[in-house]
């Protein structure tokens, strides 16, 4: 007779590395095991996508390592993610998912220089919200996408604390309020003049100058390509993937 | 460091002293895959975030936030 023995005792080596050969047999042991005492599937094996996804969540954190309760993405966990889409051969394109509050200047606008930079193609989708810094990033994407829901916050920069010299401060805010500001319309259909009217627009925002775009909003002013999901970014992704290689072969 | 988001300053640097959240180590794995665990004091953890940019690592149950992690 046949004894069907439930592994319990045998724990999984978690950490162990996928070595070719081994990574099977223990895959599959971890399927049976599953099947056995959850009576549940393991996912099936998938395929190597060629499509890699990029979430960008809450908070930017750049030099200051925020109170522990914001949620945060940090730009050094950001960074060497991205070097690794460029260098792998095998991703042949890049999907960055946004939902989030701002952030940090320079985390934002490094991370939106890496995006503009990667030589594959990049689509962004707007979830929710791309407040603030958030905006850069999503226009340095090849294409962006918004959901219809989603918003979109352009408001002046602040500089919170003392101010020593007026003029001075004035002129630095000046100068890094520039920085973004050229590049969303260096990387966006939206004019200058016309960025700069949505961000110091006054009556919109109750403690701020500015305006929130929602959605097709941020499209007819030409900040964002289209309004979209998940669906239509993956797939303009893809055609244009395929339209950069039938582009090499010939 | 400059700011530039909509929620107001006051409410990002907020300091409770009351509830500090439970620290969170990164951990690299083998196969290109870091993990944030929230560590038990044994060696191991509780898998709190995936950092990957490949959405086949998040297909896989014993990488997804909630997993236990041993060294």
């Amino acid at each position: 007779m046949m004894r069907l023995e439930t592994p319990f005792e045998e724990p999984l080596p978690d950490a162990e590395p996928p070595a070719p050969g081994r990574f099977n047999l223990r895959r599959a042991r971890m399927a049976l095991r599953s099947l056995r005492q959850l009576g549940q599937m393991s996912p099936p094996e998938t395929p190597v996508s060629p499509i890699h996804c990029l979430t960008i969540v809450g908070q930017i954190e750049g030099h200051l390592v925020l109170p522990p309760k914001n949620k945060t993405t940090k730009y050094e966990h950001i960074i060497p993610q991205l070097v690794a889409v460029e260098q792998n051969p095998h991703i042949k394109g890049l999907l960055v998912i946004l939902n989030t509050v701002g952030g940090d200047v320079e985390a934002g606008l490094a991370i939106a220089e890496m995006i503009d930079s990667l030589s594959k193609p990049t689509v962004s989708l707007v979830l929710g919200g791309g407040h603030s810094i958030g905006g850069p990033v999503a226009v340095a994407a090849d294409y962006s996408f918004i959901a219809e829901t989603a918003t979109m916050t352009i408001h002046p920069l602040r500089l919170a604390g003392t101010l020593i010299g007026v003029p001075q401060t004035y002129e630095y805010l000046e100068k890094m309020q520039d920085r973004v500001i050229k590049f969303v319309t260096q990387h966006a259909k939206i004019t200058e003049e016309k960025f700069r009217e949505l961000m110091f627009r006054t009556g919109d925002l109750v403690r701020d100058l500015g305006t929130v775009l929602v959605g097709a909003d941020a499209v007819a002013c030409g900040l964002i390509d289209e309004v979209g999901g998940l669906s239509q970014a993956v797939r303009k992704l893809e055609a244009m993937i395929a339209a950069r290689s039938s582009g090499s072969a010939s | 460091m400059l700011l530039y988001t909509v929620v107001p300053i006051e409410i990002v640097m907020a300091e409770d002293e009351a509830e500090k959240p439970p620290i969170e180590e990164e951990v690299a794995l083998p196969g290109g895959i870091r993990v944030l665990i929230r560590p038990d004091g044994a060696g191991g953890g509780i898998i709190t975030r995936l950092l990957s940019t490949d959405p086949r690592h998040f297909l896989d149950p014993r990488w997804s936030p909630g997993s236990r992690f041993r060294r």
